[in-house]
């Protein structure tokens, strides 16, 4: 692989990670929702785009916003553990989800095809360019860049504000007149959709999805992602994302078998998340509670 | 497949998630947070069994022993490593979760490295099964549900007479009191833990044995475990016993009427449908809920 | 205002409330005072929905409280304080009583269709509550972590925020327990200005000094029933409530 081709693939990778950790960061940093089946949501997004572009030639521009939506609704499913369910019961309900969700991928084999996967994704066609390397770059920076921004003025609102009074106390933002379970359903559906449209965006890139992709551990990488930036810190999720997925890269430079490869990504993601957890639990970035805070 | 054989495999399977709903119940009573390194300990376990008896030829019950010491060290290791650090600075639930996500997926991540991605196997000759009216079971499968039973009597009678198992359960209930009784809240979750690895473990030889072994072995198995756990009633022992067994029969006989590949998520959603439903399961008691002190 | 009719709770086999019946007219300051576990805080938690009665009635203007959710109890007008402090350690001051106020910009079709006016009602609303915030003279560390306060701090935090809800009764639940002398006058000088300004206040309170200086009236409870009801001079001549005390070394 020549090295800019190779520069340009890492960088639309990192370009999806930092969606998903975006707004994964929105359910688990804001709004205190324990969500470990975010990957649910990115597997979604990624079958119900490729799908659609597969079976009936959709335009990439309504696949993707599908993606989106339908990852969108099916939040609605995990919304109902959410709400009722608090802290690690919550976090143990969404591990359990997202394995549902690889089983009927994995064997739900006359709509997915179960893990033969589906090739031939087709690459995005706007405005009659097809988007490859650097256009597709170009693509995912967008998204992610309206990702942030959108997200960014999403929690300065007033809806906002409820995310973080329901992660911290939930009994005060009741006696306040929140409806929590109507703030917590739209948050984790807003995570939802972005989640889906990090997938339609993989989906089209790789062109190829198999269960596989969507494994408990992607929502490990995502987590660590968010750890590793500073919780409910927006640019520490983009940090977090950045630094995940090129820590691992220097290992491809190592005369190693890629098994061990893919053994020792798996050892560095993980001891990472244990050792940010116990010396910086607020991540590298992450927001400091002393002093004033300046506006 | 007969429905009295997958009744039968369901007893079978249904007696490892048992044992790993007790490892991963004790743990909940004393430190309160849902831990899935005895995921990590199952499959260490069966690696150290299978290294020590297969690849070291050390005779059969000196292997089993020495895998169990590896077993209790890095259950060790990991508390005075992850967990002490954490407690002590006082982490919430979420972050012991989160943590314990790390240190198992740290150690099938070196369990990957060692022996990589392939399946291993012990190798044991095949024994002829027993007919049981049509169905089948092998002597060394009567042995898995016997020693698993077994286990659970000691680990009753252990709770309730010795020293130790009461002050596990002293710290249970309430550690400021047990303290206050004089009761060392550290050492007596130390031993919990190795209580803890000592039952995974035993459970994850005995798939080893019956099964074959591979890395990532233990992940469906410790979900299974705290499903298990869930439905009979979290952080009670004879309810790991029922949750087990429960749980292993529904999935095996769910196959009756699914396609067998969703055996696998029938167990999650048995286990989201008591999380909603009835969260403190079946043998367990609602606690009183409070808005404040 | 407030009508309280043959309420009944029960936790296991202890009734914390029990046939308890009062009334909290409008305007009225009214403190529900009792010994240790007498089912103050339970009447609190089932006025304001977090916990569900046995039976009995509330009407709140009219309109029943029982079985409404607590969000909803909230937004018809009555708001309360917890026995224990509940700041959000995490968000500012101004952002703890902002968190109080119901603004358009909490619905996300306002957020999308009228960003503008959202920000302009936000800026109201902050300057409201700066306001407040100057009232229990905290003005100058409105951008300060509610983390970093003391104690007493953020007490008159907490009494702040319930003003930021425009609720027309108030419950406090121990609004001075545990206050030096200088901030619980500070606090009885709020809580009368509160009172001219038409608000109806129903506090729960130990301090029976505090109780006697600033309450209209009393409730007595004991062990879940309203034994009395009067004017703090006649309360503390009462031989029911004397006994209800008596060993536990209250001065009334």
């Amino acid at each position: 692989m020549a090295l800019e081709a190779y520069i340009i693939h890492i960088l639309i990778i990192i370009g999806i990670y930092v969606i998903l950790a975006l707004s994964l960061d929105l359910a688990i940093g804001y709004t205190g929702l324990l969500n470990i089946g975010h990957v649910a949501f990115y597997a979604v997004g990624a079958y119900t785009s490729a799908l659609l572009a597969l079976n009936f030639g959709t335009p990439f521009l309504i696949s993707f916003l599908a993606g989106g939506i339908i990852a969108g609704i099916f939040s609605l499913v995990v919304a109902i553990p959410a709400l009722k369910l608090r802290g690690d019961y919550l976090a143990v309900a969404t591990l359990g989800l997202a394995i549902i969700v690889e089983n009927i991928l994995k064997n739900w084999t006359s709509l997915t095809r179960g893990p033969l996967g589906l090739p031939g994704i087709p690459k995005p066609t706007i405005f009659g360019i097809t988007l490859t390397g650097i256009t597709y770059l170009a693509l995912v920076i967008v998204v992610g860049v309206v990702t942030y921004y959108l997200l960014r003025y999403l929690i300065k609102t007033p809806f906002g504000r409820i995310l973080q009074a329901i992660r911290e106390d939930e009994l005060v933002a009741k006696s306040l007149g929140k409806n929590v379970t109507k703030y917590k359903t739209q948050a984790l559906l807003i995570s939802a959709f972005f989640a889906g449209l990090a997938g339609s965006l993989y989906a089209h890139y790789i062109t190829f999805i198999d269960p596989t992709s969507f494994s408990i551990l992607e929502s490990v990488l995502i987590i660590s992602m968010i750890v590793v930036g500073g919780i409910a810190t927006l640019k520490g999720a983009i940090i977090g994302a950045i630094i995940l997925i090129l820590l691992p890269e220097a290992l491809r430079f190592l005369p190693l078998p890629s098994s061990m490869i893919g053994a020792l990504r798996q050892i560095i993601y993980a001891v990472l998340l244990v050792v940010l957890l116990i010396k910086r639990p607020q991540g590298l970035l992450g927001k400091k509670t002393e002093g004033v805070v300046t506006t | 497949m007969a429905l009295l054989q997958l009744l039968l495999n369901g007893i079978i399977a249904g007696s490892i998630y048992a044992l790993i709903a007790a490892s991963f119940s004790l743990i909940f009573n004393i430190v309160k947070f849902m831990d899935l390194s005895p995921g990590a300990t199952f499959v260490v376990a069966a690696f150290s069994a299978y290294s020590f008896h297969i690849l070291l030829s050390i005779p059969f019950i000196l292997a089993i022993l020495l895998a169990l010491v590896v077993t209790v060290i890095t259950a060790l290791l990991i508390n005075l490593l992850v967990y002490k650090p954490l407690r002590k600075r006082g982490a919430d639930p979420f972050t012991l979760l989160l943590s314990s996500f790390g240190v198992f997926l740290t150690v099938t991540g070196i369990i990957l490295l060692i022996f990589g991605a392939e399946i291993h196997t012990f190798g044991l000759p095949i024994a002829k099964g027993y007919d049981l009216f049509g169905a089948i079971i092998t002597p060394l499968q009567v042995w898995l549900v016997i020693i698993s039973v077994l286990l659970f009597v000691v680990l009753f009678f252990f709770m309730k007479t010795t020293k130790l198992g009461k002050a596990m359960r002293a710290v249970a209930d309430e550690k400021q009191v047990a303290a206050t009784l004089g009761i060392n809240v550290e050492k007596t979750t130390t031993k919990t833990f190795v209580i803890s690895a000592i039952l995974a473990g035993i459970a994850g030889i005995l798939v080893g044995l019956e099964q074959n072994i591979e890395h990532n072995m233990g992940f469906a198995v410790i979900l299974k475990g705290i499903t298990a756990s869930v439905v009979g009633g979290i952080g009670n022992v004879s309810a790991a016993l029922l949750g087990g067994f429960l749980i292993g029969i529904v999935e095996n006989v769910g196959i009756w009427y699914l396609p067998s590949g969703y055996k696998d998520g029938i167990a999650f959603v048995i286990l989201i449908l008591f999380l909603l439903l009835r969260p403190q399961g079946i043998l367990g008691t609602r606690t009183r809920e409070e808005t404040s002190g | 205002m407030l009508h309280i009719k043959n309420l009944n709770k029960h936790f296991g086999g202890i009734k914390a409330v029990k046939d308890c019946s009062f009334e909290v007219k409008e305007n009225e300051i009214v403190a529900l005072i009792g010994p240790n576990g007498a089912g103050k805080t339970t009447v609190f938690n089932l006025l304001t929905g977090f916990i569900k009665p046995d039976k009995g009635h509330v009407h709140y203007k009219g309109t029943p409280l029982l079985g409404v959710k607590p969000y909803k109890i909230s937004n018809l007008g009555i708001t309360r304080t917890f026995q224990l402090i509940k700041l959000l350690p995490k968000l500012t001051l101004v952002e703890n009583l902002l968190i109080a106020k119901q603004q358009s910009g909490e619905h996300l079709l306002n957020i999308m269709f009228k960003p503008k006016y959202i920000k302009h009602e936000e800026k109201e609303n902050r300057n409201h509550c700066v306001e407040l915030l100057d009232l229990v003279g905290l003005k100058d560390k409105r951008n300060h972590y509610a983390k970093n306060l003391s104690y007493g701090q953020q007490k008159l935090v907490e009494i702040a925020r319930i003003l930021a809800t425009d609720a027309d009764l108030l419950l406090l639940d121990e609004p001075v327990a545990g206050v030096n002398p200088v901030m619980r006058a500070k606090i009885k000088n709020i809580l009368k200005k509160l009172k001219e300004q038409g608000k109806t206040i129903l506090f729960i309170e130990h301090d029976m000094k505090f109780v006697m200086d600033i309450a209209d009236r009393v409730v007595v409870l004991d062990y879940g029933t309203e034994i009395a009801t009067g004017t703090p001079k006649q309360i503390q001549k009462n031989p029911r409530v004397l006994q209800a005390y008596l060993g536990k070394k209250v001065k009334l």
